[in-house]
């Protein structure tokens, strides 16, 4: 079990850190023209992921993060399906590598490790999860009123354009001419 | 587990709950000039117009209040994000829904770098401390050099490493495997290079007349044997690989295994073929140290009686059933090195005799005298307990008494150390070594003309010290399981010492050179 968890920890060490392409690193916020990332779940323990594209008085709309390759729709999410949602503004970094060196520091410390492998678990975990989450606001601090400033259009969909005509970053079919 | 709970909350303070409130929207460009008036700060600005397009601007942007225009240096894009142009930007402000500003986020990530720095600095320090002094976070007993120079990797010798307490002091015997002659004085030097207090009775040289062609042997029960000749293994299977390489000298080219995942007790076999070459009256040479899974347990059992420690060695002084199950609770689990015969055209395996020593410094030199009709011999032994280096059949000829040498000269740090010399002599005074204390004790030979093989016979017990950091282990429940269930506790205990088993071996063997290294099959 102990050996299982172990391997959990390493795991979650390496892979937990999805990075969405068209998220900008954390200098560059100010001039990342797309929306946030954001994931949404809503009521039937439906969740949805993408990124944000506006916010109005009914509902949120997002277009899919599909592979580039295909075309990703944007839709509408009824605010009052959403039972909470995870918006990250920036890439983050991963500290995910610090959890299997600090485990092998202690070990390589002999019966010190006995005492310093909490330690460094604790602190590399806490880090990683931190690093994880340093930009991200949830839906209990962010309220769904100000979730607008995250969206690629904050000031709502532009009354010329049909929101089926707008392309996900990094769209294969971004590079087509517009119709 | 407070302190680590402090620990934890102090560095989800630190760096789990950092926020940045960098964003600001305006639909009215009087409340982005009122809030951006400062000239220090010129946050990055995007207007987002009412055609879908954003215009970002770096952070020369200014406000033109007679044109009602915005322009800056900047990029403009259009709703699906197409780069339109860039450069000089001029937006009317009445084409701008809203102005959005971002603040520049300096060092966001600066507080977890600055911990991970300082705590994989601290456990660098730590490391190279445990890699330099291997006793110091590995533990053993006294070790014995013939040449003081050397370290913990090539002790001649360790003493009493079961001895953990006054009671359980006993006399060691270790082949030192030299011999020597034309020399009228040998020297060995003691050291303390763990954190114990070494109680030392006596020290001794056993000194055997080497008649030519013949060598003397140690058997488990303390006996000696000259012996003629050795005859080299043929074949040696374990787990159905061929390791005979690695048995065939004596080069410190180890055999040894892992221990099994699912249970630490698990036992294991090496089948030996010694082909046609059998002596007639055999015996089996066996060069074996333990791996450190004895060393790990009683560091284990120190820390389990936490702040009771020493009230835990008074009761093994003081009730012998205590010291009974400390002593051989978990040897009888994990037992030694057990050597079978079969005769020929039997299929009966006959058990010869077992090898045991605890201690992974030093390689012990035993034999065990077989059965002189062989078939096929075996040796049975816990999985990822025993290291075994050389593997060999010698002709017994006779028991042999030693010559019992005390030494007539001790020095501490260059310089006679009367008080030692004297606790030597005595049956009731003791030779105390502290951490880090070295003692040379000259022997002097009985003749120069004759060569002499040498044992060392070492007495005593040892202290270990609790470490400050184990007294949180405290686990009574624990303890009072390893001493009255010890296979259970072993069971217990198997995912965690297989968590450390593989890289402990590797971090305390892994200052060898090159020429001398290891190897798991």
């Amino acid at each position: 079990m102990k050996e299982r968890l172990f391997i959990l920890i390493v795991a979650i060490g390496f892979t937990s850190c999805y990075n969405p392409r068209f998220l900008p690193a954390s200098e560059s916020i100010g001039l990342n023209p797309y929306g946030s990332y954001i994931k949404v779940y809503e009521r039937g323990n439906v969740i949805r992921t993408g990124e944000l594209i506006a916010v109005d008085s009914i509902s949120v709309i997002i277009i899919p993060d599909l592979p580039p390759q295909y075309r990703a729709i944007a839709y509408r999410i009824k605010k009052s399906d959403i039972i909470s949602y995870r918006v990250q503004y920036a890439k983050s970094k991963n500290y995910g590598w610090s959890i299997p060196l600090l485990i092998a520091m202690s070990i390589s410390q002999g019966f010190i490790g006995v005492a310093t492998l909490p330690v460094n678990l604790i602190a590399s975990i806490s880090i990683t999860s931190s690093a994880k989450n340093a930009y991200v606001y949830k839906s209990n601090h962010l309220p769904i009123g100000d979730l607008h400033k995250f969206a690629r259009f904050p000031q709502g969909i532009p009354k010329n354009i049909n929101i089926t005509d707008i392309l996900p970053a990094d769209s294969f079919f971004k590079n087509r001419p517009n119709k | 587990m407070k302190k680590f709970i402090a620990i934890a909350l102090i560095f989800i303070a630190l760096f789990g709950c950092q926020k940045y409130y960098f964003r600001n929207v305006y639909s009215d460009y009087n409340a982005l000039l009122h809030n951006t008036k400062n000239p220090n700060v010129k946050p990055f600005l995007k207007g987002h117009l009412k055609n879908g397009d954003v215009v970002i601007f770096s952070n020369t942007w200014k406000v033109d209040t007679i044109t009602n225009e915005v322009s800056g240096t900047g990029v403009r894009y259009d709703f699906n994000r197409h780069r339109i142009s860039d450069g000089l930007q001029t937006v009317s402000i009445d084409s701008v829904s809203v102005f959005e500003s971002n603040e520049q986020i300096y060092g966001s990530e600066s507080g977890r770098i600055a911990g991970l720095t300082i705590l994989t600095g601290l456990d660098v320090v730590l490391s190279i401390y445990c890699f330099t002094n291997p006793k110091a976070c590995y533990g053993s007993c006294p070790t014995f050099y013939r040449n003081p120079d050397l370290n913990v990797h090539y002790a001649d010798a360790e003493g009493f490493s079961n001895a953990i307490a006054p009671s359980m002091e006993y006399t060691d015997v270790d082949a030192l495997n030299y011999s020597t002659r034309g020399n009228s004085v040998f020297k060995l030097t003691m050291k303390n290079e763990a954190l114990e207090t070494h109680c030392v009775d006596e020290v001794n040289l056993l000194a055997f007349e080497k008649e030519s062609g013949l060598n003397i042997f140690h058997t488990s029960n303390d006996k000696y044997f000259s012996c003629k000749g050795e005859y080299p293994i043929v074949k040696a299977i374990a787990d159905n690989y061929d390791v005979t390489k690695l048995l065939l000298h004596p080069d410190k080219t180890e055999r040894f295994s892992l221990s099994d995942s699912a249970d630490i007790t698990s036992k294991e076999t090496i089948f030996l073929d010694f082909g046609n070459q059998i002596p007639d009256n055999p015996g089996l040479i066996v060069d074996f140290r333990q791996t450190l899974m004895t060393t790990y347990f009683i560091y284990n059992s120190i820390a389990y009686c936490g702040d009771e420690y020493s009230d835990m060695i008074a009761k093994i002084e003081s009730n012998s059933e205590v010291k009974t199950r400390v002593k051989n609770g978990l040897r009888k689990e994990l037992g030694g090195i057990d050597v079978y015969v079969q005769r020929k055209g039997s299929d009966k395996w006959i058990l010869q005799g077992t090898f045991y020593e605890t201690g992974p410094i030093a390689i012990n030199r035993q034999m065990v005298p077989l059965d002189s009709e062989i078939g096929k011999i075996k040796l049975e032994m816990n999985k990822g307990l025993w290291r075994v280096d050389y593997l060999a059949l010698t002709d017994v000829k006779e028991e042999v008494k030693p010559i019992v040498l005390s030494p007539f000269l001790v020095t501490k740090k260059g310089k006679v150390d009367f008080t030692s010399q004297k606790a030597l002599g005595s049956p009731q005074e003791y030779i105390y070594s502290l951490p880090g204390d070295e003692f040379e004790f000259s022997y002097k030979l009985p003749s120069l003309d004759k060569e002499y093989s040498l044992f060392l016979s070492s007495e005593g017990y040892y202290l270990e010290w609790m470490r400050k950091d184990w007294l949180k282990d405290k686990n009574l429940a624990k303890l009072k399981e390893l001493l009255l269930f010890p296979k259970k506790y072993l069971r217990s205990e198997t995912a965690n010492y297989k968590l450390y088993e593989s890289k402990m071996e590797d971090q305390f063997w892994g200052s060898r050179i090159d020429t001398k290294t290891f190897s798991i099959k």
